[in-house]
C-alpha cells in the first residue's frame, strides 16, 4: 500500500488519564482475582493469599515502572512490541510480538473459563443446571467456547473496546470489589473471631508462595493494555506512566482487601460449619481454622473465591455473578483485540505471512488474524484444564515483562540523549534488574503449579525462533527506526587488530587518518572507514541520499591518502542519532580501536565533550582515541599525564606510537597533591616492559602542586602533544561535574588526544546491551 | 500470633509502603519533568540533581 507523504493520518487523541487507568483496570481485574484467590490460598493458606497478592504487587509496579518510562518516551501503539524494536531490532521484536500475541490469546481462554465457571455455578445454585444432560468439566468448557466464539465474532464485526464506554462497567467491577473488601473489613472488626482463620498464617511453608504468585501474576497485565493506546491519550507522556502506576496500586489494595474478606468470609467457628464445610472443620480442626480453610478452598479450586464470598453478604450470589460476567466478558473482549492487534503487526510488518495483515473489505478489520487468535483462545480453553491455562498465561506474561525490562535498560542506556522522557524510574538500572530477577525465580517456580504450562511457553517461544529463522528473518520490512548501511565495500578480511575511524566531514577525514595510518602500521592492523549520515526523523530513507555528499567525500580523500597497499574498508550508513549509529557499528565490526575527532568547541548542554562523542566513549565496548587539532603534524615531546587511571597505559602506546616518527620523547606526568602518593616511575617500568616502549625515550616527571590543572597547564606549555586517559565511564550518567581530562583538553591549546581503555566485563556488558 | 504471621504482616505492610513511596515518588517526578518540559535522560537527571 502505497502512502501519500503530504498526508500523515493519526488517530484521535481523546483518552483522559481516567480511561486508560480504567483499561488497564479492566484488563487486570478480568479474571486473575476470581480464579486466582481460590487457588492461592487451596495451595498458600489463608496468609498466603494477602503476601501473594502484597509481593506481586511490587514485582508488577517494578515492570509497570518500565513500561511507564518506555511509554512516556515513546508514547505509540504497539507496547512490548513496538519497545523490543527499537533496543534490539527485529529478532527480538518478533519475539516480544509472538509472545504478546501467545500470552494475551490465553489470557483470553482464562477470561472465557472464569465467564463460564461462574456462570454455571449461578445457574447451578438456581437449581438450573440439573436439568441439563451435561457434565460439569465439559458444560464449562462447552460455554467458554462459545462465550470465546462470540467475542471473536463481536470483534470481527468491529466493535471493539473504545475504552470509553468500557472504562464505566470497569469502574463498577472495582467498586464492587472494594466493596467486598470493605465488608471483609467490617465482618471482621464485628466478629474478631474469624481472624482465626488466618491461624496458621502459611500452613504450606514459604516456600508454596512463591508458586502462587507465579501463577496469580497474570492479574497484573494491565499496563501493556495501556501502552498500546499511546496513539490515542491525552498527553500520553504524563499519562501512560500515571495510569500505569495507578492500575497497579489500586488492583493491588483491592487484591489484598478482597483476600483478606475472603478469608474471613467463612465462619468456621460458628453455625455456619454445617454441611460439607462442617466435614472439613472435622477433619482437621486440629491444625487450626486456617488448615481448614485450605482444605474447603481445595475441594472447591476456582470456585472457592464464590463460595466464600457468596458467606459474606445478602445476594452475594447473584452480585458476584454479575460482576464475574461483567468483568470477565469485558477483558475477554479487550485481549481478543488485544491479541489480534499483536499478530495483524507481525503480519503487516511481514513477520508472519502477509495474509495476517489481510482486512476484511465488509467489516474493515483483520479477520486472519483474529480468526488465528480466535483458534488459539479455542483450543487452550477447551483442551486445558484452568489450572494450566492460567500458568501458561501467567509465565508468558512473565517472559514478555522479563524482555521489557531489559528493552527499558538499553534504550536509555544507548537513545537516551535522543528520546524526550516524561517519567524517568529511580534507582536506574538497579529496579529493572530486580524485576528481572524477581520474574526469572517466578517463571521457573511456576513449574511447580503446572508442568504443561513449562512445555507449552517454551514451546510457543521455540516454534516462534524457527519461524523467525526460516521465514521472517529475510522478508521482514525495514523501519524508519533502524540504522541502515547504505553502501559498503569491503576489503579482504584481515584477522587482528582491527581500527575504525569515524569521518564526520572531509575537514577532519585526513587530519585524522593521518594519524591512524601511524597507528595502522604500529598494529598491524586493518582499517575501517565508517561515514553515519545522520537523517532527520520527518525525511525517509528514500531521500537519504542527498545527506551523503560530504561523506562521500570525506572517505575518497582518506582512500587516496591511506594507498592501495593498505586493507581498508568503508561504510557509509544511514541513521537517525550519529552516536548510536556508531556505537551500533563498532559493536557489529568487533572494533578494536576507535578513532574520532573532537572540534574542542564549547561544551554542550549536558554534555562533556558533545553530543556524539560522549554517548559513543560510554558506550562502545572497544578503546577509543579523540583527536584534537592533532592535523599533520609531527611530534617530538609527549606529555602524558598519569593518575594511574585504567586508561594510562593506553595513552602510554599510543603516545609512543604518535612520536615514533621523530623518535620523539615521551613524559609521564604526575601531580603529587596531599593525598595519597603515587609510584609513577613503577608504573612507567611496568607498562614499558609490558607495552615494550623505547624505555631511553620514556621518562618520568612529578611535581608537587594543590591545583592539578594548573600544574599540568604549566607543564604542557613545553610539549607540542598531550595525551591523557578518559575518566568517568559509568553505566549510570554523571553529567553534573566535569573530569580533569576534560578541563585539561579544554585548557590546554597544544593538539591533544584523549583515550579511553576497553576494560573487562564492563565492555562485555557494554557489547551485550 | 505465630512467627510466620508477625513476617508476614511486616512484608505485607512494607510492600503495601514501598509501593506508596514509589507511586508517589514517580507521580512528583512526572509533574516536575512535565513542568519543565519532555527532554532527554541527560537533561532531566542533571535538572533533578540540580534541584536536590
Amino acid at each position: 500500500m502505497k502512502r501519500d507523504p503530504h498526508f500523515a493520518s493519526e488517530l484521535s487523541r481523546d483518552l483522559t488519564l481516567f480511561h486508560i487507568v480504567m483499561m488497564g483496570l479492566g484488563m487486570m481485574i478480568g479474571a486473575g482475582v476470581f480464579l486466582g484467590i481460590g487457588h492461592t490460598i487451596a495451595e498458600a493458606g489463608p496468609g498466603g493469599v494477602l503476601l501473594t497478592f502484597a509481593l506481586n504487587g511490587v514485582i508488577a509496579l517494578l515492570s509497570a515502572m518500565s513500561y511507564a518510562e518506555l511509554s512516556s518516551a515513546i508514547p505509540r501503539a504497539g507496547g512490548a512490541y513496538n519497545f523490543a524494536r527499537i533496543a534490539f531490532g527485529r529478532g527480538t521484536s518478533f519475539l516480544a510480538g509472538w509472545m504478546e500475541w501467545f500470552a494475551s490469546s490465553v489470557a483470553g481462554s482464562v477470561y472465557a473459563l472464569t465467564f463460564s465457571i461462574y456462570t454455571l455455578r449461578y445457574l447451578e445454585q438456581l437449581g438450573l443446571f440439573e436439568s441439563l444432560p451435561l457434565d460439569q468439566r465439559l458444560a464449562v468448557k462447552v460455554v467458554a467456547a462459545a462465550v470465546a466464539c462470540f467475542f471473536v465474532y463481536i470483534n470481527y464485526r468491529g466493535a471493539s473496546e473504545t475504552g470509553k464506554v468500557g472504562a464505566f462497567f470497569t469502574l463498577g467491577q472495582t467498586l464492587f470489589m472494594v466493596f467486598i473488601g470493605a465488608v471483609g473489613v467490617v465482618v471482621a472488626f464485628r466478629d474478631p473471631a474469624r481472624l482465626l482463620n488466618f491461624k496458621p498464617f502459611l500452613p504450606q511453608g514459604w516456600s508454596r508462595l512463591l508458586v502462587t504468585m507465579g501463577f496469580t501474576y497474570v492479574a497484573f497485565e494491565g499496563f501493556e493494555v495501556i501502552a498500546q493506546a499511546g496513539d490515542e491519550t491525552i498527553e500520553p507522556k504524563s499519562n501512560l506512566p500515571k495510569a500505569m502506576l495507578y492500575s497497579v496500586f489500586i488492583v493491588t489494595i483491592t487484591y489484598v482487601t478482597v483476600g483478606f474478606a475472603t478469608v474471613v468470609a467463612v465462619n468456621l467457628s460458628a453455625s455456619d460449619t454445617g454441611g460439607l464445610l462442617g466435614q472439613f472443620v472435622e477433619e482437621h480442626a486440629a491444625k487450626g481454622h486456617g488448615t481448614v480453610l485450605m482444605h474447603w478452598m481445595r475441594h472447591h479450586h476456582e470456585r472457592g473465591f464464590g463460595e466464600a464470598v457468596s458467606r459474606l453478604m445478602p445476594y452475594g450470589n447473584f452480585f458476584l455473578t454479575l460482576a464475574v460476567i461483567f468483568a470477565s466478558t469485558s477483558a475477554l473482549n479487550a485481549t481478543v483485540f488485544s491479541a489480534t492487534r499483536a499478530s495483524y503487526a507481525l503480519g503487516r510488518d511481514r513477520m508472519l505471512p502477509g495474509v495476517f495483515a489481510r482486512i476484511s473489505h465488509k467489516r474493515k478489520t483483520p479477520w486472519v488474524a483474529l480468526l488465528g487468535t480466535g483458534v488459539i483462545v479455542l483450543i487452550v480453553a477447551t483442551a486445558l484444564p484452568t489450572r494450566d491455562v492460567a500458568s501458561s498465561a501467567s509465565i508468558m506474561f512473565l517472559f514478555l515483562f522479563f524482555l521489557v525490562n531489559i528493552c527499558v535498560i538499553r534504550i536509555r542506556l544507548n537513545m537516551g540523549d535522543e528520546l524526550s522522557y516524561g517519567f524517568l524510574m529511580p534507582f536506574f538500572p538497579v529496579l529493572p534488574l530486580l524485576a528481572v530477577v524477581c520474574q526469572a525465580v517466578l517463571a521457573v517456580w511456576l513449574v511447580h503449579m503446572s508442568r504443561i504450562a513449562w512445555i507449552i511457553a517454551p514451546c510457543w517461544i521455540a516454534v516462534g525462533l524457527l519461524i523467525y529463522r526460516f521465514y521472517s528473518r529475510s522478508r521482514a520490512v525495514a523501519t524508519s527506526d533502524e540504522i541502515q548501511v547504505l553502501e559498503e565495500e569491503t576489503a579482504p578480511v584481515q584477522a587482528g587488530y582491527r581500527i575504525m575511524v569515524a569521518v564526520a566531514n572531509p575537514d577532519n577525514a585526513l587530519s585524522l587518518v593521518r594519524n591512524t595510518y601511524k597507528l595502522r602500521e604500529a598494529k598491524q592492523a586493518a582499517v575501517e572507514l565508517l561515514h553515519m549520515v545522520p537523517v532527520p526523523d520527518q525525511v525517509a530513507l528514500g531521500d537519504a541520499e542527498q545527506y551523503m555528499s560530504d561523506g562521500r567525500e570525506g572517505i575518497g580523500e582518506v582512500m587516496l591518502y591511506l594507498g592501495a597497499d593498505a586493507p581498508v574498508s568503508r561504510t557509509l550508513r544511514y541513521c537517525r542519532n550519529v552516536g548510536r549509529g556508531i556505537v551500533s557499528a563498532v559493536k557489529e565490526k568487533r572494533v578494536d580501536l576507535l578513532i574520532m575527532g573532537w572540534h574542542g568547541l564549547p561544551q554542550d548542554y549536558g554534555f562533556r565533550l558533545g553530543s556524539t562523542i560522549d554517548p559513543v566513549i560510554q558506550r562502545t565496548p572497544c578503546d577509543v582515541a579523540v583527536f584534537k587539532e592533532c592535523g599533520d603534524r609531527k611530534f617530538k615531546r609527549a606529555l602524558v599525564p598519569i593518575a594511574g587511571g585504567p586508561h594510562a597505559a593506553l595513552a602510554l602506546e599510543i603516545a609512543s606510537i604518535l612520536v615514533a616518527d621523530e623518535a620523539g620523547e615521551i613524559v609521564a606526568f604526575s601531580v603529587r597533591t596531599d593525598g595519597e602518593p603515587f609510584d609513577i616511575d613503577a608504573f612507567v617500568a611496568e607498562q614499558t616492559d609490558r607495552l615494550r616502549l623505547p624505555a631511553d625515550r620514556v621518562s618520568t616527571k612529578t611535581v608537587d602542586s594543590a591545583q592539578v590543572l594548573a600544574a599540568i597547564k604549566a607543564e604542557a606549555q613545553d610539549y607540542d602533544l598531550i595525551v591523557l586517559g578518559y575518566t568517568g565511564d559509568p553505566l549510570i550518567y554523571r553529567a553534573t561535574r566535569q573530569s580533569l581530562p576534560e578541563a585539561v583538553a579544554r585548557a590546554c591549546d597544544q593538539p591533544l588526544v584523549m583515550v579511553k581503555a576497553s576494560g573487562g566485563f564492563q565492555s562485555w556488558l557494554k557489547r551485550w546491551l | 500470633m505465630d512467627r510466620d504471621a508477625t513476617i508476614g504482616v511486616f512484608l505485607i505492610l512494607g510492600a503495601l509502603s514501598l509501593m506508596s513511596f514509589l507511586l508517589f515518588w514517580s507521580k512528583r517526578t512526572i509533574t516536575r519533568i512535565a513542568a519543565r518540559g519532555h527532554r532527554s535522560v541527560r537533561e532531566i537527571v542533571k535538572e533533578l540533581n540540580g534541584e536536590a
